[in-house]
């Protein structure tokens, strides 16, 4: 337990105690809501967030980025139930705008390497201010998993169904756009934008693999997701790998042994 | 939960825990070293360091960034440099906005003495600053802005809400790299005073050696001063200053930053104007200017040393160091990047 002498490894071990079952939980929802493309989005939405509080002077990043997703979550939500274009489509139309607006900003003057560092995080520099921001993500999380995930599951299946139950089917997508916006920016200075979906996705999918109910498919993506973080963050420290690539190749081989082992649950 | 599937996901999870605690175990622990560990964060403060402390005792020094070729502005830490500068009493870094990954580790390392080694300098200014020139210029340069200050240092601009960006690569400049030896030698004695006169005599070897390679670009400046030029390199900005040359634009090239098509167009405009013909830049990016401007305006893509790593190439050759150490190396690469724009010009 070496590791655990540094001061920079306990930050790190504690973030990611708190973020992988925020993502286990929230990549569930993700999945159920076929919102996967939506977070990428989000997740390269940052760069334009990020030259933004850029170009009004602002002394730290993360309000701009923070304000921008949650714009960018409700313009997108409002545009796909208004456009006639398929929800891909209209993803894609903003993760491109999005991106490309960022990468002009930043790169101007050819100045894009200082930013670069949002591409693949850095989990390891995580002070623990930012930590106690987490905790308090992961609790409204949890807050809404608990009052929510009954209401955003019937809008999932049927939004005509859900309305006619009584459902905010709007209010539900608005709010869980928000919350996903709100996570991604705050941890993707730590997971890196090109790592963030996969964070998120890989071990829902791995849980969907063996699960035959919500209770399972929940337990096990939640218990994946904290086993890929732990095992990943102890190896890169080990193997002098970074930290978030090292715990998307955990959660891929927990993908790997589930899909293999599929046919060991079929009833 | 089904009986399998809780056995199934103990098993999974055993077998990847178990994997992990065996790499754990069979994992070498890192060697610790005894007395002062001093960390560089890349090649021209290491060769510095080097130099300074060579021959004492109890002293190593580490470079944060040995695998890594070039500048560090998009430099990311991983564990191992987190744990070296655990371990590290004195850090020396170039400073000028070079190492923008510190900004958190270097509050998380409170009781490491960290020395910014060109505090004081006048810098340049970056590649992002662009100025009208007023009256007194020669007749048409009015009509267009150079990309940077030639000859006026960062420190004098008074405008509050004008946000400048440093060109941080002083090592380039002789002058600025005494300076960086300055610093480099009072910390080592503060943190070891007891080796004082080693560091002392160490440092007026480097200062000899700067100074002598100081005195052979003045001469060469008598040649080739009022000389324009482009250059792709930041760091060129500095070398080529000290000959007299005239910068009239800079682009700073990385290994991600494409060339906007509309500062292209600029610099072509601006090498016509000046009726350049041969403009610098380091070996890594030699074809893609070559591609860009050599082919437009028929000048010469001119390869120079900004000596960021162990690997680059001399100027005018294809041959790598040939095994110095310390300033004693640099100055080798410094002597033949100034060879190198000699022959250019043809210069004896």
């Amino acid at each position: 337990m070496e590791f655990l002498s540094y001061g920079f490894m306990r930050n790190a071990l504690i973030a990611i105690c708190i973020i992988t079952p925020l993502f286990g939980m929230l990549g569930t929802m993700i999945v159920n809501n076929r919102m996967a493309f939506f977070s990428d989005a989000l997740g390269h939405s940052a760069l334009t967030g990020m030259a933004l509080g850029v170009v009004l002077g602002v002394a730290g990043t993360d309000l701009p980025m923070l304000l921008f997703a949650v714009c960018f979550a409700l313009v997108l939500n409002h545009m796909k139930r208004k456009s006639s274009a398929s929800t891909d489509t209209m993803i894609s139309v903003f993760s491109s705008l999005g991106t490309a607006v960022g990468l002009v900003i930043l790169s101007r003057g050819g100045n894009f390497s200082k930013y670069s560092a949002l591409l693949v995080g850095d989990i390891l520099s995580i002070t623990g201010k930012e930590i106690l921001c987490l905790v308090v993500v992961l609790a409204v999380t949890f807050l809404f998993w608990l009052f929510c995930f009954n209401k955003l599951h019937a809008c999932s299946i049927n939004k005509s169904l859900a309305k006619s139950k009584g459902i905010p089917v709007r209010l539900m997508e608005d709010l869980f756009g928000v919350l996903i916006a709100v996570i991604v920016m705050l941890s993707i200075k730590w997971v890196g934008v090109l790592l963030i979906n996969a964070l998120l996705i890989l071990p829902v999918a791995a849980a969907a693999n063996i699960s035959s109910n919500m209770r399972e498919y929940h337990l096990f993506s939640v218990i994946l997701s904290v086993a890929s973080g732990l095992i990943g963050l102890i190896l890169s420290y080990y193997l002098n790998a970074a930290a978030g690539p090292t715990i998307v190749i955990v959660a891929a081989v927990f993908f790997a042994a589930t899909f293999f082992a599929k046919p060991l649950f079929r009833s | 939960m089904g009986k399998r599937k809780a056995v199934f996901m103990s098993c999974l999870l055993a077998i990847a825990f178990g994997i992990t605690a065996i790499l754990v175990a069979l994992a070498e622990k890192g060697e610790k070293s005894e007395g002062i560990l001093c960390v560089t964060s890349f090649y021209p403060v290491q060769l510095l360091a080097e130099s300074v402390s060579e021959g004492a005792e109890g002293v190593t020094v580490r470079n944060l960034t040995e695998n890594h070729s070039g500048c560090i502005h998009d430099y990311t830490l991983t564990t191992r440099d987190m744990r070296l500068l655990s371990e590290a009493e004195l850090f020396f870094i170039n400073g000028g906005e070079m190492e923008l990954f510190l900004e958190k580790a270097a509050k998380e390392y409170k009781k490491m003495e960290i020395v910014d080694t060109s505090e004081g300098y006048a810098f340049l200014e970056g590649v992002g600053h662009n100025h009208d020139h007023g009256a007194g210029e020669p007749e048409g340069e009015e009509l267009h802005d150079h990309g940077l200050h030639d000859e006026t240092d960062v420190a004098s601009c008074t405008d509050p809400t004008h946000h400048h960006e440093v060109n941080a690569h002083i090592w380039m400049d002789i002058d600025g790299y005494l300076m960086q030896l300055s610093k480099v030698e009072e910390a080592f004695i503060k943190a070891d005073p007891a080796q004082e006169a080693l560091y002392r005599k160490n440092a007026r070897a480097c200062r000899a050696e700067l100074t002598k390679l100081k005195e052979a670009f003045r001469e060469a400046k008598e040649e080739l001063s009022g000389i324009e030029t482009v250059v792709f390199h930041e760091g060129f900005v500095y070398l080529l200053n000290m000959l007299g040359m005239e910068t009239v634009h800079c682009i700073s090239m990385d290994s991600d930053t494409q060339i906007a098509a509309g500062e292209a167009a600029e610099v072509i405009e601006e090498c016509k104007f000046h009726g350049i013909t041969k403009v610098f830049a380091e070996a890594d990016f030699e074809e893609t200017v070559e591609d860009i401007f050599g082919k437009e305006l028929s000048c010469e893509v001119v390869v120079l040393d900004p000596i960021t790593g162990a690997g680059s190439t001399q100027a005018g050759t294809e041959e790598t160091s040939t095994g110095g150490k310390g300033v004693a190396l640099y100055c080798e690469r410094m002597r033949a990047n100034l060879e190198g724009i000699r022959q250019t010009y043809g210069m004896r």
